[in-house]
């Protein structure tokens, strides 16, 4: 009886075996040095810092008047300006005033934004984001879109609430 | 509103909507998951919060959520638990090589080009402060999962659980899923280690003691689970249930506490469990509906509250969603076709297996809900994720049905034709009609040779479990339906092969099997619709216009045997009817296989009750003479002619019926008003005044001249097979 069948015994099982352990290391080892790559090559790359959160804008009377919209977000305290966050992306409203992000662009620490409503750009944001001892700054300059004759107001900020509350 | 009054209607909400777009969704042969999955987006800011803002915050004010996620987190660990449950460690095991590398592709493609993207996105869209390694290795993660559930359950609906390709997919998904979760437990541990070597360290150590322990200790507990069940009469009493989720939340406890996610511990427990199928099945019976129907759309509408989908703005953000589009499916549906290839499969098996394993449903927004709680996706992200996991899932089931389309796994399922003679198909979906119809049919077939008895049973899809795969050998559960008939066929020595799978379209399904099987009759049982009173709708209907073979239906009126038989006859229409009722004499005379008849349809006289208009004289002179010839045809086979000249035939035939006849074998025809026709209000009189039972019988016509009659017939063997069909008009 011939006995070269699926089920016979000795020598080809530890053929078998060796054949399933290097198919194994082949299939996981192999991929598992292709992330090892991955890994190596991203090295360099570093995540946006976090801007996410709340962030409480101090205010003047002066600017308060050179820039209406200030008014209206501070709803009878500090104008809060509120940034979800995803990466570079922002998204960002304005308290109380309705404006909301039309573009806004985190280029590491720098945040360029234009805030619309009813589709209309009215505000432009250019801030530096630092970080000394306690929680981040924003430091820069407002400017009205619709008075090109207005003059910038600079302002600074304080992050009062993190991304998740 | 007060807290509980929110959160009551809160959750009232989310089930009412959950439940209507997952109807919704199963109206266009989606899975309800996807439709729950949906609503929750729905009930979220990307569409509630964006239509109605107002209403949104007085219904989800986002300080009144807690409750909601605390729910929801319930929910998702009992939903992983059953997972865990339903896990078949033969799975996972021994199905050779083609599972191995099959699966391992359907992991390591999906994975690596997951990381790769995650290299592409991490400056952009990953959140602040994330780290690369966690980055890549969740993305990876993110990329490989498989929904098995969905999957199983798309499996079960499309009748592929018994396939080859079928058995290979639920392999692969269950090695996926495992594969999947240890990746994320990784990747969960890294990230909650924060980078500190130390806290690692105790994540791992910690892990590797609680998974010792589950292996030893609490496995031997499962043993005498397993003991205390089967002496208890296999009942899982309340002290049992209270005890097994004692377990699971003591898992679920100690998994979150040591710093890898709580969903770990749950379906951990899961897993090792008995797998007694009689327990897996009545712990699932006990905890599925509640899971499922009600706190699984709480998780769908607290994910879907996190989902904001006006963040997808700007040709950048589409640019990434369509490369996670691109990696998405050509990784998975790609890897696995490729692993699957390489071991032989056809390239149509192969690609319907990438196309199964590319459902990610709902595990990937469990996964993606851990991502974004820790931090390690961005909102954005975890929008786009979002998109991506729902448009995975809801491309399966169209893209499934253009690669390997139903026909092909009905001719995989049910085979070929196995005999050249006449067979018959008994589609049975009440189980009491079963011994009636093989009664029936074995009467019907006796006269001839080589014919084969099929019985089917067709489950609708929305009677399984939404774990359950029917991935038990030649899915026995399903064949419970038939077991009244099986018997009764063993007591008659009646030889039957049974069938059955899931269907979403019994209709299409019992005409493709009766063909498949080279079927000449489709007897079918009727009982009282819920909502109709029509004999010849739903799916009967849909068989008698669409099958291409003769049809029957059989509605019971008289319980004794049938002895005397009347075949009122008008015209063709009614050919159907004569030829079964001359079978029927037939059969009867012919002996058993087991040489005895046993059963009611011991010796049925026939009788012919042939209708003549008066008035047409020649036509009537015709008649008369070949009928001499066909009453000396039928007198041969013990069929009795009576010859009636009415212009009334209905009300004749209702008469004679009511002269103590047992069964009326009668054509479809405008004649007896039993055409099928939705709004006739003459539809169905003969049925509703005829006081025995009937036996409606449409004829196919094989490319026959439909003028034959009555006189030709009497002499004609019936049934020519092999030549051109064409479906004849039943209405």
């Amino acid at each position: 009886m011939d006995n070269t069948s699926d089920t016979a015994p000795g020598p080809a099982r530890p053929h078998a075996m060796a054949r399933t352990v290097l198919l194994y290391l082949g299939l996981v080892g192999i991929p598992a040095l292709g992330v090892a790559a991955i890994l190596r090559a991203g090295h360099s790359i570093t995540p946006p810092i976090s801007v996410g959160g709340r962030w409480a804008i101090e205010t003047d009377a002066a600017s308060a008047a050179a820039v209406p919209d200030l008014a209206s977000a501070a709803d009878g305290s500090a104008p809060t300006l509120v940034i979800v966050q995803s990466g570079v992306r922002l998204a960002m409203n304005l308290g109380e005033s309705g404006l909301a992000t039309s573009t806004a662009r985190l280029d590491g620490n720098r945040l360029t934004a234009a805030l619309a409503k009813g589709g209309t750009a009215q505000l432009a944001l250019d801030g530096t984001v630092t970080k000394a001892s306690g929680s981040p700054r924003l430091t820069g300059e407002l400017r009205r879109l619709d008075c090109s004759s207005c003059p910038g107001v600079d302002f600074s900020a304080e992050r009062v609430a993190g991304p998740h509350g | 509103m007060h807290t509980t009054l929110n959160l009551i209607l809160q959750v009232a909400v989310i089930i009412s909507v959950a439940r209507l777009v997952g109807l919704v969704f199963r109206m266009f042969h989606q899975p309800q998951v996807i439709g729950e999955m949906a609503a929750g987006i729905l009930l979220g800011p990307s569409f509630l919060g964006w239509l109605a803002p107002d209403w949104q915050a007085v219904l989800f004010p986002p300080d009144r959520l807690g409750y909601l996620h605390s729910l929801s987190q319930l929910g998702v660990l009992l939903f992983m638990f059953l997972v865990g449950l339903e896990l078949e460690p033969k799975h996972l095991v021994g199905r050779g090589r083609t599972a191995l590398v099959t699966s391992a592709a359907s992991i390591v493609v999906p994975f690596v080009l997951g990381s790769l993207l995650a290299l592409a996105l991490f400056h952009s869209f990953a959140p602040a402060g994330a780290r690369l390694l966690s980055f890549t290795l969740f993305m990876g993660a993110a990329m490989s999962v498989t929904a098995f559930p969905v999957l199983a359950r798309i499996l079960s609906e499309r009748g592929l659980t018994r396939t080859k390709m079928g058995s290979l997919a639920i392999a692969c998904a269950a090695v996926a899923d495992v594969a999947a979760w240890c990746i994320l437990a990784a990747v969960v541990t890294l990230a909650r280690a924060e980078g500190d070597p130390s806290h690692f360290g105790a994540i791992v150590g910690g892990t590797a003691f609680y998974l010792v322990c589950m292996l030893t200790i609490v496995r031997r507990l499962a043993r005498r689970i397993e003991v205390f069940y089967r002496n208890r009469g296999r009942v899982i009493t309340q002290d049992l249930l209270a005890f097994v989720l004692l377990l699971f939340l003591t898992s679920a406890w100690i998994t979150e506490w040591l710093g890898i996610h709580a969903l770990f511990g749950a379906f951990l427990l899961g897993a090792v469990l008995p797998k007694d199928p009689g327990f897996v099945r009545a712990l699932r019976d006990k905890l599925e509906d509640l899971t499922v129907v009600f706190l699984l759309p709480l998780f769908f509408a607290d994910a879907g509250l996190r989902t904001h989908l006006g963040l997808l703005s700007g040709a950048g953000t589409w640019l990434a969603f369509a490369l996670i589009m691109i990696v998405a499916v050509g990784g998975k549906l790609g890897g696995t076709a490729l692993g699957a290839r390489r071991m032989g499969l056809s390239w149509r098996e192969s690609t319907a297996i990438g196309v199964l394993m590319n459902t990610r449903g709902l595990m990937e927004l469990v996964i993606l809900t851990i991502g974004l709680e820790l931090g390690i996706l961005s909102p954005a992200l975890f929008a786009m994720m979002i998109l991506m996991a729902l448009t995975t899932t809801v491309m399966t089931t169209p893209v499934l049905e253009r690669v390997y389309p139903a026909e092909l796994i009905r001719r995989e399922v049910v085979g070929g034709p196995e005999v050249d003679g006449y067979s018959i198909l008994i589609p049975v979906s009440l189980p009491s009609a079963g011994p009636d119809l093989v009664h029936l049919a074995a009467t019907l077939a006796r006269g001839s040779s080589g014919g084969q008895i099929y019985a089917l049973h067709l489950a609708r899809a929305s009677e399984q479990s939404f774990f359950d795969a029917s991935v038990t050998p030649a899915g026995r559960a399903s064949l419970a339906p038939l077991e009244p008939l099986l018997r009764a066929a063993t007591n008659d020595a009646v030889e039957v092969q049974p069938l059955a799978f899931v269907s979403r379209e019994p209709g299409a399904d019992i005409t493709a099997v009766a063909h498949a099987k080279g079927a000449r009759l489709i007897l079918m049982g009727w009982h009282k619709p819920v909502l109709s009173q029509s004999i010849l709708g739903g799916t009967v209907n849909q068989v008698m216009r669409e099958a291409r073979c003769d049809v029957a239906v059989y509605v019971r009126r008289r319980f004794e045997p049938v002895r005397r038989v009347l075949v009122p006859y008008r015209g063709v229409h009614d050919r159907g009817a004569l030829d079964l009722a001359r079978r029927m004499a037939k059969g009867a005379a012919a002996p058993s296989a087991a040489g005895q008849q046993s059963f009611a349809w011991t010796s049925p006289h026939v009788t012919i009750l042939h209708f003549v208009m008066p008035g047409d004289r020649p036509v009537r002179e015709r008649e008369r003479a070949g009928l001499r010839s066909a009453a000396t045809a039928f007198e041969s086979e013990g069929i009795e002619l009576k010859v009636i000249e009415t212009a009334s035939p209905l009300d004749e035939a209702v008469a004679e019926a009511r002269r103590g006849y047992d069964l009326v074998v009668v054509g479809v025809s405008e004649d007896w008003g039993l055409e099928p026709n939705l709004f006739s209000s003459r539809h169905e009189r003969f049925a509703a005044e005829c006081p025995a039972s009937l036996l409606i019988v449409r004829r196919y016509e094989r490319g026959e001249a439909t003028t034959e009659s009555i006189e030709r017939s009497g002499t004609r063997e019936v049934h020519e097979r092999g030549s051109k069909v064409a479906p004849t008009r039943v209405a």
